[in-house]
């Protein structure tokens, strides 16, 4: 029996279609799955939790390293700027999401909480990771 | 005069300048992109005033390894919020407030949080932990 021989593809290009079909998957893949907001200047690891619901990040958080030093929206701030740096946001009142590290005292936390209430926040976020 | 006509190319369009973008925006979304599966934990930042005529709060405290103590006895999560349950379905409490003692960090302060959260215990605020020994 002969078979025929496989036709040599004329054009270089298509052997490149496969990969940009790839590429471009892998990129929807990023663009959608990803979240685009800047990470705060400090690391930051945060508490897990195992029953709580997930959610998204939003762009305008604060976070709060292990050793107290704040950030609002990745700039680092000081606590005597904080009120001022909130009486900015979108909509004053709303939930504040908060990004603290596992390793914070909880007392700087409730402390926090405090100077928040004075800052007309009713509400904050604090956004955990699950625990596997 | 004779002007050679350009030979026509195959393609109208070259694939290779629409791979350097793609790849280059592939690489953008990589790397500023986050994958984190985040979660959303609740927490007020001040309590509503207790009424006079209410029982109580329980204020319990948080200890270093994650356990609970509340009135001298020490307890681990899934026994205190049994125990938190039953005094809150008596009404001998209102409400529990959960304050960490000195030095404890947030990890283990959040997960007692959540857990008493997820036992049905609506009635629950962190706490300053103020003075230790109340």
């Amino acid at each position: 029996m002969l078979l025929p021989l496989p036709k040599r593809r004329s054009n270089p290009e298509d052997n490149v279609l496969p990969l940009i079909n790839v590429v471009f998957l892998l990129l929807i893949f990023f663009m959608l799955a990803g979240a685009l907001v800047q990470e705060p200047p400090f690391s930051v690891t945060p508490p897990e939790t195992r029953h709580t619901a997930s959610g998204e990040p939003d762009s305008q958080y604060l976070a709060i390293a292990a050793d107290g030093r704040l950030a609002y929206n990745g700039d680092i701030i000081e606590e005597s700027e904080l009120a001022a740096h909130l009486a900015e946001r979108s909509e004053t009142g709303a939930p504040l999401q908060v990004r603290a590290d596992n390793e914070l005292e909880a007392d700087r936390l409730t402390r926090l909480l405090t100077a928040l209430r004075e800052a007309d926040v009713a509400e904050i976020r604090l956004l955990t990771t699950s625990q596997p | 005069m004779h002007i050679e006509v350009a030979p026509r190319r195959r393609h109208a369009l070259g694939l290779t300048p629409l791979i350097d973008v793609v790849f280059n925006l592939l690489l953008f979304f990589m790397l500023a992109s986050s994958l984190v599966d985040w979660r959303i934990l609740d927490l007020a930042t001040g309590s509503s005033p207790a009424d006079a005529d209410a029982p109580p709060a329980a204020e319990v405290r948080v200890t270093d390894d994650g356990m609970l103590r509340y009135e001298g006895e020490t307890l681990d999560v899934p026994s205190m919020s049994e125990r938190l349950s039953k005094e809150l379905e008596e009404e001998a409490i209102s409400a529990v407030i959960l304050r960490a003692e000195a030095g404890v960090r947030l990890g283990p302060v959040v997960g007692a949080f959540d857990a008493l959260a997820n036992s049905g215990i609506d009635a629950l605020a962190l706490g300053e932990s103020g003075r230790e020994g109340d």
